[in-house]
């Protein structure tokens, strides 16, 4: 190594990281070999620790307090409003929630279907494909309702079309019952005991339920 | 829950940005040492230092979206505001040094480097009057000299943090360290009335 790539790398010798090990070794080894470089790394090795005796010296400095005070008030001078007035905040929301709860329940009153007959109680399958149809569902008085009050009226409702339920006892002798219409998928006439074709189980029918008053569908007519 | 001086930097900035105080003055603690220091050893000055410090945490405060957290860490991005208010400062300060200056003109006493290596009794004294030569010798380096010395020799950092920081190549890093050590030995070697002197390149 000559004295000027000394001279390079005799700043370097103390950071292990900036100079590869051959170029260290080959520095180390001309020093011992040359007066001048010898006297140079002395210098600099002094220089070092120097250097080093200033960074302990302000090792522990640091700001006053009162520059954490100042920024503390500068921080709270510019803090979003948001924070700076919490309760506002949540009174408004609370007003806004109460509002749309209000007027939830007010349009849920108002637009509420009416009370069906209990064609969705009872034996009801509940995961047919339900649709009410337009038809009536308030005829109080059909003709099969009025065969219920006939003690024979397990064959009045036959005789009328509609096929009794057979989990379900025939209507009473003086039992007024409602005739509802509604369209299922015909699958669901399984759920009351009747069979179906599978083929066709998807298939949206018109049935009308007659149901009484206990709510229970008694018989079911297809309308197809 | 963790307690704040336990969580990471970006949700202690989310806090603050949404007006959590302790929040801020977490990061404030975290930082503000090495901000000072920084601008106590370009300055040398413990008031300029203590006026810089506030300016860089008060940008904080009052404009937190200029931190973008994606362009790099926190700690530089107030090391580079804090660059810029000690450069205004050194440029308005009075002139540096020569470097072809006598040892007369010196403005540390013309008084003997003591040996802080020494284990006397008065090794304490030695060190605090060493700290004040060497600090008044990289008080008369030319800014750029001095900055390079400041972080690579004070603060310890790398020749690639450093040029990270300084956004400049690791070589002129390199070469600025090397040339401000020739201008420091330069320096105390007239301090110290030797005969000799250190090479400078």
């Amino acid at each position: 190594m000559r004295c000027d790539e000394f001279g390079n790398a005799v700043h370097d010798l103390g950071r292990f990281a900036a100079l590869d090990r051959n170029t260290r070794e080959e520095a180390l080894a001309h020093a011992q070999s040359c007066n001048r470089c010898a006297a140079l790394k002395d210098a600099v090795e002094a220089l070092e620790a120097n250097l080093a005796s200033l960074a302990l010296e302000d090792e522990s400095s640091g700001p006053p307090e009162r520059v954490e005070a100042a920024l503390r008030a500068a921080f709270r001078a510019n803090r979003p409003r948001v924070l700076r007035t919490p309760w506002r905040t949540a009174w408004a929301w609370s007003l806004a929630t109460a509002a749309a709860l209000g007027i939830g329940v007010l349009a849920w009153q108002e637009w509420r279907p009416a009370p069906k007959g209990p064609a969705g109680k009872g034996g009801a399958p509940e995961e047919a494909n339900v649709q009410p149809a337009p038809a009536n569902h308030s005829a109080p008085q059909q003709p099969a309702a009025q065969a219920a009050a006939n003690p024979a009226s397990k064959s009045v409702l036959d005789a009328s079309g509609f096929l009794p339920l057979p989990y379900e006892a025939a209507p009473a002798a003086d039992e007024q019952a409602d005739v509802v219409r509604v369209k299922i998928a015909r699958g669901s006439l399984a759920a009351f005991g009747l069979p179906v074709d599978g083929e066709r189980a998807d298939e949206l029918i018109d049935v009308d339920f007659l149901v009484g008053q206990d709510g229970t569908p008694q018989a079911v007519r297809l309308r197809d | 829950m963790r307690r704040r001086e336990d969580l990471p930097e970006d949700d202690l900035l989310r806090l603050a940005a949404k007006g959590d105080e302790e929040a801020f003055v977490c990061l404030y603690r975290r930082h503000q040492g090495a901000i000072y220091r920084y601008a106590l050893r370009m300055t040398g000055s413990a008031g300029s230092a203590e006026e810089i410090t506030q300016d860089v945490f008060l940008v904080l405060a009052q404009q937190p979206k200029r931190y973008d957290i994606n362009r790099g860490e926190l700690g530089a991005f107030l090391f580079g505001i804090a660059r810029n208010l000690a450069r205004k400062h050194w440029e308005h300060a009075r002139p540096e040094i020569s470097l072809d200056a006598e040892a007369g003109d010196c403005p540390a006493p013309a008084a003997q480097l003591p040996d802080s290596r020494a284990g006397d009794p008065g090794a304490l004294f030695a060190r605090e009057q060493t700290a004040a030569l060497v600090r008044a010798a990289v008080m008369s380096l030319p800014g750029d000299y001095r900055e390079v010395i400041v972080l690579c020799e004070l603060e310890e950092k790398s020749y690639e943090e450093a040029a990270k920081l300084l956004d400049c190549p690791l070589g002129t890093v390199r070469s600025r360290v090397h040339r401000a050590r020739a201008l420091l030995m330069a320096k105390l070697e007239v301090l110290r009335g030797h005969s000799r002197r250190a090479i400078a390149r």
